[in-house]
This record gives C-alpha cells, sequence and structure tokens, in this order.
C-alpha cells in the first residue's frame, strides 16, 4: 500500500453523560429451548462444525465498554475447536466480568470456574497487544458453549470507526447489535480550528441483506436484531468478499458526514489544499518541462517526456522499507514539494506522481491527482465514509481534450497502463474543479505470445524450446514481483511457472531471459524443455497431444451453476505457436480437428498444419472482459468446454509400415 | 474489517520502523567476521552463517548459562530475513540479554538493543503456553549486509543437556562450541549424523570447533531437518544433580517417572466412570477399546503449557474432570483408566516426524508427543492389529495415539509407524522401534463402472473404499469440511484431468464412524473426454486417480524420499464402449517391482467393454538417496501408463 492516510484521531472533551441504564451489567444468561436443543445441522449447509444460536455485540463509546454474549452449539468434532477461547485485548482495554459455560442435553450445566490466560500477541516499546484465552470444560458433540464478558475500552479516547461483527464465521439463528456513541464532543480533524467546533456521529450499512435496519432507541443507542445469519460462502475467481458481506459501520466526525456528498467534498477541499502546497507553482519545474517538451507538438509526446523523466526519480516505495536511523545515515530527506523530489533525486511513488503533475501543469496540460481505489480488496462506495477506500494515488491528464490516467509512480509502469487493481475503479480526483469521482480505464488485455518448437522421440518424449513473452499487465507485475529477488529467483520463478504449463513430468532450464529492467518492451524468456511420455505410443501409432499448455481454465467451470459473478484480474489474449518435429518413419494419420468458438466477448481458434515432418498448431485465446455476471456463466461454461477439447485434441500419427499396411486394405 | 486498528504485523513494521535510534557500537567479533574473504556459494543459498559461537557455563549450582554471537552475511534478497532474531523463554528460562548489529557494504553500522525488541507468544496453536519469543530487528538488511547477534540466555532448571546445532538451512563457515563446568562436574558429548570429534581443553574450558557445514537443502519429500542435521548433545553429570540427569534412555525413563509421578493416580469419579463404561461383563478387549475411545473421542484435544507442564502432564483426575487435556493428559488419563480394570500401560514418548530419533540417537528430549502402551491380555491374542509391538519381556503392546481421534482402536497414525518412542517403564526407559502397518493394511480400492458416448462423453458411477492410513488421510480433509466444500474438492480434483466434468452426486460414507472403511461414492459426466480423429476414438482408459509423486529429476538427489505409510491402490474400471466402435489399438500394460514398490496395469477388451485395472503398491515408505534412480523409473512407469491411450475404431 503506496500511502496510509490517518483517518482521524478522536479524543472526547469532559462533557456530561445523558444517563443510561448501566448495560455493562450482563443480563444473564438466556433461557435455552428445546428447538436449540433439537438443531442437528446447519439450513443449507450440511455438515457444518457448528451453529451460533446467539450473539449480542454491545459498544458503549459512553461509558467505555463492549459486551459480547456468544451461544454455540457444537455439531460435528470439527466443532469443538470453538470451545477455545480467545478474546483479544487492545492497549489501554481490559477484560471484565467474563462468565462462561458449557450445558449438555440431560440438563446438567459445567461452568468454567478458572481465570483466563493472558497471551501475548505482540509487545514491545510501550505497546502491547494481547489475547486472554480460556478452554470450556467438558465440551462434546451436542453441547451448547455460551461466554460473556465485558472489554472496558480506554477513556478519553474513542475509535473513529466502529463496526458490528453482522456476519461470523458461523451462521448465526440471532444476533443482538447495539453500538452507544459518545454523548460529548469529540474532536475531529475537519472541526480543527472551527470556531464552534461539532462532532456527529453517521452510519453506513453495505450490502444489506435483510430489511431490518438499525434503530436509534432511548439514550441515543443504535440497536439492530437479525435473524439467520449465513455465514458467507464463497466461489473461486469471485470479486472481494468484501463487495458482499453485510458492513455496518459508525462514524465520528464533523459536519461533512451528514451526507456522503459532504463528506467526500470536504475532504476533497482539504486534500486538494495540501496537494497545491506540494504541488506548486515552481519556476524550475516549469523550466524543466518546457526543456523537455521543446520542438515537440504533440500532446502524448510531450506527455510521454515527461512521464520518463517522472520515472526517472529514484522510486522508494519499491525498496525496502527504511528506519529514521538509516534514512539519516543514507541521507534521504522527506520532500515537502516537488522542487525538493526533483532537487533530491527520490521520492516515493505518491511524490513521483505529484512531480508529473507539476511538469505537466508546467508544459500547459490540465493535470490533476487522482487518489484511487483498489478492486483487488473491495470495490469502492461512496457511501462508505472511509478514506482508506482510496489509498493510492495516480495522475489525471487532459491532452487535447481527452483524459488520460497515468501513475509514473510505480516502477516499470508503461505510458498509459496502470496496475490492474487501479483499473476500473473509483478514483478521487483532487482538483478545484471538475467532477469529484471519476472511473480509471479499464484494462488492456494483455498478450502472453508461447513459441514451442519440439522433436518427438519415437518412445512418446518430446524435448525442444519455449519462449515466452508477456506484455502489459503480465510483464509489470512480474518485474514488480522480482524486484524482491535476484537472478537465481526470477530464473526459479519463470521455470516453476512453466513447469505448472507442461504436462506432468515435464522439466524446463532457463537459457536467456530479458526485458526485466524496460518500461515499454515486453518481458521475454527462452527455455529448454524435456517432457517424458509426453505422447501416448501404441503398436503402430504415436497419439501425441496437439496443444501443449495445461490452459489455466481446468477445473474453473465444473459446477453447474454461480452464486457470484467470476472476476479475473484483467482480459487476456493466448497466442500460442507449436510446431511438433514428428520422429523419423511417422507420418500424420489424423490431424487435430480445427476448433473454433466465439462469443461477443471471447474467442477461441486452434489449427493444425503440416510442411514436411512438421506439424504446426496455432491457437488464439482471448477473453476481452474481466467480469462475467451470473447469467452469463453457462454460456462462458459451454465457451471453456471448447476450449478444453481443443486444446485436448491429439494429433495420430502412424508408422510406415502402419501405412502401408493401412494402404493395402 | 473495516477498522483500522493495529494488526501484529501493521505493529511490527511499526516497531521496526521506528527503532532502534542509538548509535551503533558493533563488537570487535563482527567486525572482524566481515572481513573475512566471501566465499563462492550456490546461486539460490540466501544467506551465510560467518560465525556461530556459543560459550555454555555451568554455574555449581547446576545453572545453565549460554552466550551465543551469531554473524550472517546476506547474499540474496531472500536473505533478509536474517536481520530478525527470535529467541524463546518461557518462565523458568531467562534472556540475560539479547542485541544485535549490522554492517552494510557502504560500511554504514547499526544497531538494535534489548529495548528495541519486541515480544510475542512462540506458538498459536494451544490455549495458553508460557512460551514466549523475543525478536530482535535490526536495520540495514540489503544482500551484503552482514548482520550479528549475541545473546546471554538461563537454561531450564531441570533439563541438564545441551545442544549445538551446527547444521541448519544455511551453510556455516565456521561454529564453536566451548564448554566451561565447575569442578566436580562431567559431561558427556554425544553426535548426531556426524562423526565425533574431540574437544580442545584449555583452561578448564572444553572447545569444539567445526569449519564449512552445508546447508541442508530443500528436496521434495525429504525427512524433516532435525533428521539429517548435524549436531551435537551434550550432557552434565554431578553428585550434586544425581538422578536429575540421564546418561542412557533407561535414566532417562527414570527421569521422566521422578517428573510424572503421582500423575495416574485415579480419582473417585474417574473410578466411577470406568465401573460406568467398562463393566466387568464385556470382554478385557472390549473394555480397553471402550476406555481407549473414551480417551480419544470424549476427552477433547486442549494444551495448556506453562514452565514444566511442558513435560509433565496434568493429574488424570484433573483431566477427566475438564474433559480436555493435551497429548501427555489424554494419555496419562488413559494409563489411569486402564489400571482400573487391571491392564497395565506405559507412556510413550515419539517425535512425530519420522527419523529425528533411531536406534543411535543419544539420550536427549526432542520428543513433542506422548502416546500409550497397552498390554494386551492374553485372550486378545487372536485379534491381528497393525499397532501391535511384541515385547520381549512385556508381551503384546497396543500402541495407541488417544490424541488422533480419526485413526481407530489397534492402527497408529502413519508419523508414529516405522518410527522410534521411549517406553517408559517402571525399569526405565528403552528405545523401541515402533511397527508400521503392510500395504494391505492401508489401501484405495476405487471401481468404476462407466459409459463412454460416441461424442467422447464419459459417465457413470465410481466407488473409493479406503482403509487405514488412506483413510485417516481423507477423514482429516473430510471432517473440516461440510458436504458442499466435499462436493468442490473432488470436483476439483477430477476436473484437473477430466475436462467438462459435472458431478452429479457424491456420497461419503463412515467420516465420523472411523472404525468402518470410508466409502466414496460419486457419479459424474465428463464431456470430449474421449478425443474422435477421424473414424478414430481415442479414450484414456485410466479415468482418475493420479499416482506419481513429486521428484526433482533435474538435480542430483542427496536426501532419502519419504512416503507416508507402505500402501495399496488398486483400480479397476470399466468402460461398455459406445455402439458401432471396436477396439484397433490397446496400450501395452505396465509392469515395475522394485525394492520398495510395485506397479501393474492391464487393459483388457471383452465384448464391448475396455476393462482397466492397476494396482500401485508401496512396500517400504523411505526410499535411501541410492535409490533415487529407481524411484525415478517408477514414477516414469506410472506416468507413461497413466497417459496410455486405447484407440477405437469405428466400424464401416
Amino acid at each position: 500500500m503506496r500511502r496510509r492516510l490517518l483517518v482521524f484521531l478522536c479524543f472526547y472533551l469532559p462533557s456530561v453523560c445523558l444517563a443510561v441504564p448501566d448495560q455493562k451489567q450482563a443480563q444473564g444468561w438466556l433461557p435455552v429451548t428445546q428447538q436449540d436443543w433439537a438443531i442437528k445441522e446447519v439450513p443449507y449447509n450440511p455438515g457444518a462444525p457448528a451453529i451460533q444460536l446467539y450473539l449480542r455485540y454491545y459498544k458503549d463509546d459512553n461509558d467505555n465498554f463492549i459486551s459480547v454474549y456468544k451461544r454455540i452449539k457444537v455439531l460435528r468434532d470439527a466443532g469443538k475447536k470453538y470451545a477455545d477461547i480467545a478474546i483479544e485485548i487492545e492497549p489501554g482495554q481490559s477484560l471484565k466480568q467474563l462468565m462462561a459455560r458449557t450445558l449438555h442435553p440431560d440438563g446438567s450445566i459445567v461452568d468454567f470456574q478458572g481465570k483466563p490466560f493472558e497471551k501475548t500477541i505482540i509487545k514491545g516499546r510501550g505497546i502491547k497487544y494481547l489475547a486472554k484465552t480460556f478452554t470450556m470444560p467438558d465440551v462434546t458433540v451436542g453441547s451448547i458453549v455460551e461466554y460473556m464478558y465485558t472489554v472496558e475500552l480506554p477513556r478519553r479516547l474513542v475509535d473513529p470507526i466502529s463496526e458490528w461483527p453482522v456476519q461470523s464465521e458461523l451462521f448465526t439463528v440471532k444476533e443482538n447489535l447495539r453500538f452507544r456513541p459518545y454523548q460529548g464532543l469529540v474532536i475531529v480533524p475537519t472541526e480543527w480550528g472551527t470556531e464552534a467546533p461539532r462532532s456527529r456521529v453517521a452510519y453506513s450499512y453495505l450490502h444489506q441483506s435483510d430489511p431490518r435496519v438499525p434503530q436509534k432507541k432511548a439514550g441515543n443507542l443504535m440497536e439492530l436484531e437479525l435473524e439467520n445469519v449465513p455465514a458467507f460462502d464463497g466461489e473461486a475467481l469471485m470479486p472481494p468478499e468484501a463487495d458482499y458481506k453485510p458492513v455496518i459501520v459508525f462514524y465520528y466526525g464533523g459536519r461533512e458526514t451528514a451526507s456522503p456528498e459532504l463528506f467526500w467534498q470536504e475532504w476533497r477541499r482539504l486534500f486538494a489544499e495540501y496537494l497545491d502546497k506540494f504541488v506548486g507553482d515552481y519556476g524550475e519545474i516549469r523550466s524543466l518541462a518546457a526543456d523537455l517538451t521543446r520542438n515537440e507538438s504533440d500532446s502524448e509526446k510531450k506527455l510521454r517526456k515527461l512521464y520518463v523523466r517522472a520515472q526517472q526519480i529514484r522510486n522508494l516505495s519499491f525498496e525496502r522499507a527504511r528506519t529514521a536511523e538509516e534514512l539519516k545515515k543514507e541521507g534521504l530527506k522527506h520532500n515537502t514539494n516537488v522542487r525538493e523530489v526533483l532537487e533530491h533525486g527520490y521520492g516515493t511513488s505518491n511524490d513521483i506522481d505529484r512531480l508529473f503533475v507539476a511538469l505537466a501543469r508546467g508544459a500547459g496540460f490540465d493535470a490533476s491527482i487522482l487518489h484511487v481505489s483498489e478492486r483487488s480488496q473491495r470495490s469502492f462506495s461512496e457511501l462508505l465514509l472511509w478514506l482508506g477506500q482510496v489509498d493510492d494515488e495516480a495522475v489525471l491528464v487532459n491532452a487535447g481534450g481527452k483524459d488520460t490516467v497515468l501513475d509514473p509512480g510505480t516502477k516499470y509502469c508503461p505510458y498509459g497502463l496502470l496496475r490492474w487493481k487501479n483499473t476500473s475503479a473509483t478514483a478521487f480526483r483532487l482538483s478545484k474543479s471538475g467532477a469529484a469521482f471519476v472511473k480509471t480505464p479499464a484494462p488492456p488485455s494483455p498478450t502472453v505470445r508461447r513459441t514451442a518448437r519440439m522433436s518427438l522421440a519415437p518412445d512418446g518424449s518430446a524435448k525442444g524450446e519455449i519462449t515466452m513473452e508477456w506484455a502489459g499487465e503480465e510483464s509489470l507485475e512480474r518485474r514488480i514481483e522480482a524486484l524482491d529477488t535476484d537472478e537465481a529467483g526470477r530464473r526459479k520463478s519463470l521455470e516453476d511457472e512453466l513447469v505448472a504449463w507442461l504436462p506432468h513430468g515435464g522439466t524446463a532450464k532457463l537459457q536467456s531471459s530479458e526485458g526485466w529492467q524496460e518500461t515499454e518492451k515486453p518481458l521475454i524468456a527462452r527455455f529448454t524443455v524435456e517432457v517424458p511420455g509426453f505422447a501416448a505410443v501404441t503398436g503402430k501409432r504415436i497419439l501425441s497431444p496437439a496443444y501443449f499448455f495445461s490452459p489455466f481454465q481446468q477445473g474453473a467451470f465444473t459446477p453447474l451453476s454461480r452464486r457470484y459473478p467470476i472476476v479475473l484480474p484483467y482480459p487476456f489474449v493466448e497466442q500460442d505457436e507449436f510446431t511438433l518435429t514428428l520422429p523419423e518413419g511417422y507420418s500424420v494419420e489424423v490431424a487435430p480437428y480445427r476448433r473454433k468458438a466465439g462469443l461477443s466477448y471471447a474467442g477461441y481458434e486452434i489449427a493444425s498444419s503440416q510442411q514436411g515432418n512438421e506439424l504446426t498448431v496455432k491457437r488464439v485465446l482471448h477473453l476481452d472482459r474481466m467480469r462475467f455476471e451470473t447469467g452469463e456463466y453457462q454460456q462462458l461454461k459451454d465457451f471453456f468446454a471448447i476450449v478444453q477439447a481443443g486444446d485436448g485434441e491429439h494429433a495420430v500419427l502412424q508408422s510406415a509400415a502402419a501405412a502401408a499396411a493401412q494402404k493395402e486394405q | 474489517m473495516l477498522k483500522k486498528g493495529i494488526s501484529a504485523i501493521f505493529l511490527l513494521v511499526a516497531i521496526v520502523l521506528v527503532s532502534p535510534g542509538a548509535r551503533a557500537g558493533v563488537p570487535d567479533w563482527l567486525h572482524a567476521a566481515a572481513q573475512q574473504p566471501a566465499k563462492h556459494y550456490a546461486d539460490d543459498v540466501n544467506a551465510v552463517v560467518l560465525l556461530d559461537d556459543q560459550e555454555t557455563t555451568i554455574r555449581d549450582t547446576g545453572e545453565i548459562v549460554t552466550l551465543r554471537r551469531i554473524a550472517y552475511r546476506i547474499l540474496r534478497p531472500e536473505g533478509k530475513t536474517v536481520a530478525g532474531f527470535g529467541l524463546g523463554f518461557d518462565a523458568e528460562t531467562k534472556i540475560n540479554y539479547l542485541r544485535g548489529w549490522s554492517i552494510t557494504v557502504k560500511g554504514q553500522e547499526y544497531e538494535a538493543k534489548d529495548k528495541d525488541a519486541f515480544e510475542r507468544s512462540a506458538t498459536t496453536y494451544e490455549v495458553y503456553s508460557d512460551v514466549k519469543e523475543r525478536i530482535l530487528i535490526v536495520p540495514g538488511a540489503d544482500v551484503g549486509t552482514v548482520v550479528g547477534f549475541e545473546y546471554e540466555h538461563k537454561g531450564r532448571p531441570y533439563i541438564f543437556q545441551d545442544q549445538w546445532s551446527f547444521q541448519r538451512e544455511y551453510p556455516i563457515e565456521h561454529t564453536r562450541y566451548e564448554l566451561r563446568l565447575p569442578p566436580g562436574w562431567e559431561y558427556r558429548a554425544d553426535w548426531i549424523h556426524h562423526s565425533a570429534n574431540e574437544p580442545v581443553e584449555r583452561n578448564g574450558a572444553y572447545t569444539w570447533e567445526l569449519s564449512d557445514i552445508p546447508r541442508i537443502e530443500t528436496e521434495y519429500h525429504r525427512q524433516t531437518e532435525d533428521a539429517l542435521a548435524g549436531s551435537m548433545v551434550v550432557t552434565f553429570f554431578s553428585e550434586k544433580i544425581k538422578n536429575q540427569t540421564y546418561k542412557s534412555w533407561k535414566d532417562f525413563g527414570f527421569w521422566y517417572n521422578q517428573l510424572a509421578a503421582g500423575t495416574r493416580e485415579p480419582t473417585a469419579a474417574l473410578q466411577q466412570k470406568v465401573v460406568e463404561l467398562a463393566p466387568a461383563s464385556m470382554s478385557p478387549l472390549e473394555r480397553i477399546k471402550t476406555l481407549a475411545r473414551f480417551a480419544q473421542r470424549d476427552i477433547r484435544y486442549a494444551e495448556i503449557q506453562i514452565g514444566i507442564g511442558g513435560y509433565r502432564p496434568h493429574s488424570a483426575g484433573d483431566t477427566f474432570s475438564h474433559r480436555y487435556g493435551d497429548c501427555k493428559d489424554k494419555a496419562t488419563m488413559l494409563g489411569a483408566m486402564l489400571s482400573q480394570i487391571g491392564v497395565k500401560s506405559y507412556s510413550v514418548l515419539v517425535r512425530t516426524d519420522r527419523g529425528v530419533y533411531t536406534e543411535n540417537t543419544p539420550p536427549s528430549s526432542q520428543f513433542n508427543h506422548m502416546i500409550i502402551a497397552i498390554q494386551l491380555p492374553e485372550a486378545s491374542s487372536s485379534q491381528p492389529m497393525p499397532g501391535v509391538y511384541e515385547h520381549p519381556k512385556l508381551g503384546r503392546l497396543l500402541i495407541f495415539d488417544p490424541t488422533n481421534d480419526l485413526v481407530p482402536f489397534g492402527q497408529m497414525p502413519f508419523y508414529e509407524q516405522d518410527n522410534y518412542g521411549l517406553l517408559i517403564t517402571e525399569q526405565g526407559g528403552e528405545m523401541i522401534h515402533l511397527p508400521i502397518s503392510k500395504p494391505e493394511s492401508n489401501r484405495v480400492t476405487r471401481t468404476a463402472k462407466l459409459t463412454l458416448l460416441p461424442d467422447g462423453t464419459l459417465k457413470g458411477d465410481v466407488e473409493e473404499v479406503r482403509t487405514g492410513t488412506e483413510a485417516y488421510k481423507a477423514r482429516s480433509r473430510y471432517s473440516h469440511q461440510t458436504e458442499s466444500d466435499r462436493k468442490k474438492a473432488l470436483e476439483q480434483s477430477l476436473g484437473g484431468s477430466m475436462t467438462a466434468l459435472h458431478l452429479d452426486s457424491m456420497d461419503a460414507q463412515n467420516v465420523d464412524n472411523i472404525e468402518g472403511d470410508l466409502v466414496l461414492h460419486y457419479q459424474f459426466t465428463a464431456e470430449h473426454y474421449a478425443k474422435n480423429a477421424g473414424p478414430l476414438l481415442l479414450v484414456r482408459p485410466r479415468v482418475t486417480g493420479e499416482k506419481m509423486g513429486a521428484l526433482d529429476s533435474t538435480k542430483p538427489r542427496r536426501y532419502a524420499y519419504q512416503f507416508d505409510s507402505p500402501a495399496l491402490e488398486t483400480d479397476s474400471f470399466e468402460i461398455s464402449l459406445p455402439e458401432g466402435y471396436k477396439v484397433d489399438e490397446l496400450p501395452d500394460p505396465a509392469k515395475t517391482s522394485l525394492s520398495f514398490g510395485e506397479y501393474n496395469s492391464k487393459i483388457t477388451n471383452a465384448g464391448n467393454v475396455l476393462k482397466y485395472t492397476r494396482e500401485y503398491k508401496i512396500t517400504s515408505p523411505l526410499i535411501p538417496a541410492e535409490r533415487i534412480g529407481e524411484l525415478n523409473r517408477f514414477f516414469r512407469e506410472i506416468n507413461m501408463d497413466e497417459k496410455s491411450i486405447a484407440v477405437l475404431k469405428r466400424a464401416n
């Protein structure tokens, strides 16, 4: 993560609290019903290890406590693990009022009478994170374990964001969620320096799966009761789980939390002010921009020159994190404006993006910084008043009336490309004019080219050479990953990648690779490979696979239906050419079938040709989109069934003797 | 979670980034190590240990104090992790100090002191353990940087033993072990995986030195590092600690007996439970089995380890009343229950990584698990059980692991088979070679009745029956999966070798009933399974089940290859051919018989049914490095057979 925003640190001033009944006190154990005892399986999920019969979660910022009550029924041996409890205690918190017990169907109850242990999660430099752990007595399949505790929160400090645990790893029959915010004044950054500071509390409810919403009760208490909340059950290749899990969060803030529009508008103003200072309007930057773009009239060419110059700055974000002492010894200083970035010759990713903005503006372009969300973890939601959603930076520049999003701050990132996680993502534009939110462009389809020249031996083994070529996102991600290793590591990584594609038993040796330090050119690797048992040998024939690589899609489309869309990081194009030299004395009896399939967003073709003793198979597979809704699944499944069938084709080779015999017949 | 609560990882980074601020005072020994000329290593060696110097001092009180200095040079980016050093301690041991330094290629020097360190629990699986780890990270970790650490550590008061582990994941250029004993104390040095060296004695100190120790290489299916690495175990003796130390395994047994004394004492509640569970009306073997099952299934595994509690079990009564305990608690409680019905049993200490202990291993406490040996009554001799050890004096001992709740009575988990365990009796300790099951005890029997359609679609029913280790391994997966998860996993597995696969049904039987065979039934349809080629239809008779193991044939093998256990897998697949097609060619049968296993397969055609049968048998789970060529041949043969194709031809 290139940049972390401190959302806001809050502490409250002394104020009068409203009188609210002491809800911290445990309300005692709830009765266990016959219905609870009768449960043997989780609805729609037979074989689940346990079920949560009840959850009560209550956070009170006014009286500074979190109170939790959980009741779990063990349905299988694997569910006994829920009898081991760990309660995380953050600095300044303390555990109070722990009660726990095990209940059996015969009515017997075994109370937990010990004291919890204190397990150190991490401790150092005055900070201590702990877990209070204990285990419940006499737990068997069919038991109900239940416990309640209160964690006392530090005074004079509240979390800026509080989240309700709506969905847990177990199916929950009933849950009661409560939150009471602090009733006094909370100091928040957006109200600093204002004459009459105000703080308020807002909440967001995303991915609502139940019509019930939090209700405001007496004493400013927010409460929600839910029933039958299933555990989350994901699927392979689905969008980020965070896009589907219900989320209810409460935030402290200033006037800006009155609505999402105000929130983003206010933060946009604050960030824009800060960035304006950082980017500034420096004569030396303007002069450099003019020098770089002199004699160039084409807007894009101008921008490319500025882009190259910005990327020449040493990018510290792609180096090891350094301590303050290291920075001092190495003479590395924090940049406070783009002039310093240029002067120092180094900077973070954000510094480099900002320098590029300054250069572009210096050359007369309309350029602004974007705070970009990452779609790899969650999709941006405007309703979620959380700045952590837009954690990365990029640049929006207008050239000749056309908006282009660029990211010179990402090492090796070619002009016009973004890392896939920032593509098709919502970005927050930081400028005084224009829309606050923009969508970053969709990722282009990177092409993977694979060329194999192999010789087949009469025993069915094959050996030869393979060249692989990766462009666009494919090469960018590999280059970034390679920063954490050396030549030997890159070699191993490439060889492992190829071997994973080869038929079982195949080996690969990297002969050369090029393009690791390039930005625009593809990454190319050449290998020698050997595959024993590549083809099956029968008495008079050799049955050789027509295609060399195991497709990544193998096994991805086995379920009959999907609950969630399929999402790939980016669309792709695979272009393969596989030439097989036949063993002496063999000829093609049956060539592999030509297969072709097409959809409006995908295409596939595999075809072979023969010249002398060489059989050449050419294959193209392209998927032009990266998201496929559940309604499109069957179509995609059918398409890949054809791809898999085509990729699994064989060439039937026959010996000269067999061919002669066949001819005689 | 949205909330930006500081995670442990984030905190770790934060701590590292703000520390340390003190001026570097790099010691001379580290400067000297850094000035050593660089040696050449393979390009995948991440770091090298330039110096590993350990001084162990025994004080007359019996206190053991270790001073250690270790210096690394980072050779690759992946070696930067050596700049973080972790050292374990608990309530009974103490780190007197821990410091670290680094010298970068540019000559910059850094220092990290005790105050810069952080601590965390060393393990996470148990409910509680007081074992913690103090971690110190030094700055400047780049390729070429030399990092060094020095610490002083006070050892556990009741273990009068030390270990010099001089072989690990990185090569070691020079290592030294110095021992200082007070007058009247003696030592014994035992070497493991290395020839014995004599020390140099000077000023009352004994010094051993070694140079250029190669690293332990990473290889597929090799034994654990401790089963291969060189080390020296040093045991101390003195009149002052008589009966608290051990010269032999027998002594070790006495030592353990003292430690665990009284823990098998029954309580009234436990006695009552035994009467209730195993009345005298049952046969002796049934009574044993019932009690064993109670300890195995009704006592939940939960570990609470505090100081000596890592070695000494809780009392049987406590374990019984809580209904939870760790391995030694379960074994001890079962022992107490068995004694109530007049059956003798003995604790057995094991290391779950096979190969760490052998018949030659000197007495040392590297065990990580406890099981039990149950003396079987005479009447049970007719019952064949793979877990029975024939002891020359104690007779038939059933080796039983009450911690593993997926292995039935009479059998042993594969990781304990062919392993060594310390049997602890009233006569002390005795290292015994634990039994190994026969291939026939660990079976996978797969039968399939399938139909091939003219368009290449294959559909039909498969039944898989698993026993022994094979049932245990499948149960360990299934027991943590819902039915839906199991189906997904099977689809994923079959989908790897069949195109356009659809699982029509799936049913697993006896997942919880560990006494029964684990049976899996499923029905599937795979489109395009057979490939049309003109008038031909090409079909792979080996429909499912890949048996070729992972073995890197591009590099010479250094260590033995380890299978989990002996095994016998048989496949019998019948494929009804589509009407209008006849067999044109069938692959040759496969037949390989080697010292450690066999593989045979055959394809026949009867009427319109293609029948593929094969047998895969592993008789010996450990293949020595010198036989890796044979193993390679074995896997190659399997690979060829698994890919073989039958050619069907359309009748005119």
